[in-house]
């Protein structure tokens, strides 16, 4: 199925993926893995939790929690406040990623990610290109794995 | 029809009547060490529970529990006859019968064989049946045999013939039967046919609806036509088809003994996750209320006021019926103990009087589910290390027979369960060797109030047992039934005298899904506080608050309370002194606290929702909720605060 995705909407060997802007950088994740886009809005805080836990929203009575990935990402950001929310799904479990703008889906061919930018325990998976601009591959399962209990 | 949904209710009735049946044996096994008088009652709710799972499993196909019954059966009925005395040896194969019957049901129900045993009971009790009343062979008796044949449908009474065994010519003898009917009246309907009763085609027994103004006179005649073994009355559909069993006797079906007598109950049994739906249901229902009364406030229209204030209402007795819908009297989990306590005293030789008190109070169904395994180590845990052997009682200056109470009681809005034994108490000096050994605690532990040595006994990673017993070993010590009662929001209080005893109370919610609580406010964050665990709110005064060896502490009435403020807590700075400061008095079973917040904005029913913590995130949280505004509270779970 993928492989079909990938021939009607792109490069040979490219995976369907959502960009999105956090910062001054373009991140992208298989839209395979994300479930709703909504858009931003205030979270309860968790106490305790790490300065990127955004917190709590209710998402039609179903309790998420909220990432902020500026924060991941670069934590002498000040946390997200405006823009998106992805939501993701990991197993029975939802995450929501607050991320700054929605760009866009598009077919993205995957490159292994140099030396230098590896680590966060494998949530960078890799490089891609989008027109110009060099767009930064997450991989999310990971992610909410790394962050959740 | 579902055959699995009358698995199910198979299933159910099947434990109630083995409850029953225990119930019965211990009432009679009293009755015999009081005087040896045989007790007819009891016998007679053994048999008619043993009697009723016969013809419930024979209905369902179970042949393996209706064989089991049957010989049961036969046993009780020369038993109820005055045949057979009631003997310790008697007692000890109907106890076991009444274990196996039990293990055969679950079995079945999950479509495996009968459990292992259950042919050596078999053969125990027949030859029990044989040595001890000369009785050879055991004949089927009037109302105890299983049919093999449906009574068809038709006008007048189902009657239902069972030729003697391995009698030749059956089929003549069958079409003889019909034809002496047929001269006692109008015989509407034969199953099987009267082709295939001719041709042989049936087993030992055969039904018929007959039309007759002399019921009793005709099944005389048919009893008394050539090798008929028995003529009866078809009985009625069988309890367990009877899903609006109005004025359904149910479990009470035994005297137990005056307490857990018969109770006349207009009961329908409901799937359990339809209540569940129902439930989550009305918790959604209830959030939308909040949110409509606010926006209805908002709009200021006194004619929407009232509509939405008359909804709520109703919003709110529908929430009472659904939550009252759902209790059920703790009698349900309880009545499995008296068996419990006898079998374990048994086997520790030990005397115990086993007192039950409260069965009648209610609790949700959900948390009723969850009890009954903290409670039954507990149970095992008093009887394996807090009463003494006789022996040592009697030396200590005690009674040889030990007390042992389970007892459970409503305090505002929480159910309280107390399991109680006049025991050695718990051991000082083990409890902090096994600490030590465990790496709880460092140095000799001399330092320790007793209050610390119980608090170290709930500890997770801690057993007293120091051998794992069948008793109470297994591994699952007081540690891990605080670790399980915490989980449901209730917590669990211990106390022990040295050579008085120990006293173990759980304080629980009566519902997992919805608690009352009360919310507070800091610094514009709300926090749910449940009313479980909140036993007062008083307004913050200076001079209340002291410092005892530099810990805040607040003086209300004669009690000294440790002081905490939620907005340490939750990690918010200390508010300015001006601001008006409300104090919440937080009590677990055991412990009380005062808990210093803003404000205290209003008291209302939270549904409870789980959601996935995050690595490092607090742990002060049990949960957390959707107000009216539609924004999630966290609620705060006390008993680990505390």
């Amino acid at each position: 199925m993928m492989d079909e995705d990938a021939v009607a909407n792109g490069p040979v060997g490219s995976t369907r993926t959502l960009l999105f802007r956090v910062g001054e950088r373009v991140y992208g994740c298989d839209i395979a893995a994300v479930r709703e886009i909504v858009p931003f809005r205030p979270a309860t805080r968790l106490p305790g939790a790490p300065p990127y836990v955004l917190g709590l929203i209710n998402l039609r009575g179903i309790l998420t929690t909220v990432l902020d990935l500026g924060g991941w990402l670069e934590p002498e950001r000040s946390p997200a406040e405006g823009g998106s929310i992805v939501l993701v799904d990991h197993g029975a479990r939802h995450v929501g990623l607050a991320v700054d703008e929605m760009l866009d889906v598009q077919g993205i061919v995957p490159e292994p990610l140099g030396d230098v930018a590896s680590g966060r325990g494998g949530v960078l998976k890799g490089v891609g290109r989008m027109d110009e601009t060099v767009v930064i591959l997450l991989d999310v399962s990971t992610l909410v794995e790394q962050v959740l209990a | 029809m579902d055959s699995a949904q009358y698995a199910e209710l198979f299933l159910t009735e099947s434990r109630e009547h083995v409850s029953a049946m225990n119930h019965a044996l211990l009432a009679l096994e009293q009755a015999g060490d009081a005087g040896g008088v045989v007790a007819g009652d009891q016998v007679s709710a053994i048999f008619r529970a043993v009697h009723t799972v016969k013809g419930m499993s024979a209905t369902m196909g179970y042949t393996a529990i209706a064989d089991l019954s049957h010989q049961l059966e036969s046993l009780l009925d020369r038993v109820r006859r005055g045949a057979l005395q009631v003997s310790p040896q008697l007692m000890d194969l109907l106890f076991r019968s009444a274990d196996t019957l039990e293990a055969a049901v679950e079995e079945a129900v999950q479509g495996r064989d009968a459990p292992p045993g259950t042919a050596s009971l078999l053969d125990a009790l027949r030859t029990f049946s044989r040595t001890s009343g000369g009785m050879t062979a055991i004949p089927a008796p009037t109302t105890g045999s299983v049919w093999s044949v449906e009574v068809p449908d038709g006008d007048g009474v189902g009657i239902r013939v069972r030729l003697v065994r391995d009698t030749p010519l059956r089929g003549v003898r069958a079409y003889l039967v019909v034809e002496a009917a047929r001269r006692l009246g109008t015989v509407t309907a034969i199953s099987p046919s009267i082709g295939q009763l001719q041709a042989e085609q049936f087993g030992d027994d055969f039904a018929l609806r007959l039309v007759t103004d002399d019921v009793e006179g005709a099944l005389a005649m048919l009893r008394s036509a050539g090798d008929v073994a028995d003529a009866v009355l078809a009985e009625s559909a069988p309890e367990m088809f009877d899903l609006l069993a109005l004025e359904h006797a149910g479990p009470g079906l035994v005297p137990g003994g005056g307490s857990a007598g018969p109770r006349v109950q207009h009961h329908v049994r409901i799937d359990l996750r339809r209540l569940d739906a129902l439930m989550n249901l009305i918790g959604e229902l209830v959030i939308t209320r909040g949110r409509l009364v606010q926006l209805a406030m908002a709009a200021d229209d006194v004619a929407l006021t009232e509509t939405v204030a008359q909804a709520s209402r109703l919003v709110g007795d529908l929430q009472d019926e659904i939550m009252q819908s759902r209790m059920v009297p703790v009698g349900q989990v309880f009545d499995r103990f008296p068996r419990l306590v006898r079998d374990v005293a048994r086997t520790l030789e030990k005397q115990v009087a086993f007192t039950i008190e409260g069965t009648d109070i209610e609790l949700d169904r959900s948390m009723l589910d969850e009890i009954g395994d903290p409670v039954m180590h507990l149970i095992r845990n008093a009887l394996d290390h807090g009463v003494e052997s006789p022996a040592v009682r009697v030396a200590a200056g005690k009674p040889p027979q030990g007390r042992l109470t389970l007892s459970a009681f409503r305090d505002r809005s929480a159910v309280v369960v107390r399991v109680e034994d006049d025991g050695r108490g718990i051991d000082r000096a083990r409890v902090i060797a096994r600490a030590r050994e465990r790496g709880l605690i460092h140095g000799n532990g001399a330092d320790l109030t007793d209050d610390d040595v119980v608090k170290l006994i709930t500890r997770a990673g801690f057993s007293t047992a120091e051998r794992v017993t069948d008793i109470s070993g297994r591994g699952v010590g007081l540690d891990v039934v605080v670790a399980g009662v915490r989980s449901l929001g209730g917590s669990v209080d211990v106390r022990s005298t040295p050579g008085r005893g120990t006293s173990v109370t759980m304080r629980l919610p009566l519902t997992l899904a919805i608690q009352r609580s009360l919310l507070a406010r800091v610094g514009g964050e709300t926090y749910a506080l449940p009313l479980t665990h909140v036993s007062e709110t008083v307004e913050l005064t200076p001079e209340t608050l002291q410092a005892v060896k530099g810990r805040e502490v607040l003086v209300l009435r004669e009690d000294v309370l440790p002081v905490l403020r939620l907005r340490e807590l939750v990690g918010l700075p200390r508010s300015a002194q001006a601001d008006p400061e409300q104090v919440v008095v937080l009590e677990t079973a055991d412990r009380r606290a005062a808990l210093i917040v803003d404000d205290l904005t209003t008291q209302l029913e939270i549904v409870v929702k789980q959601f996935d913590g995050v690595r490092g995130g607090s742990t002060l949280f049990g949960g957390a909720t959707i107000l009216g505004d539609g924004a999630p509270a966290l609620i705060l779970d006390v008993s680990s605060l505390l």
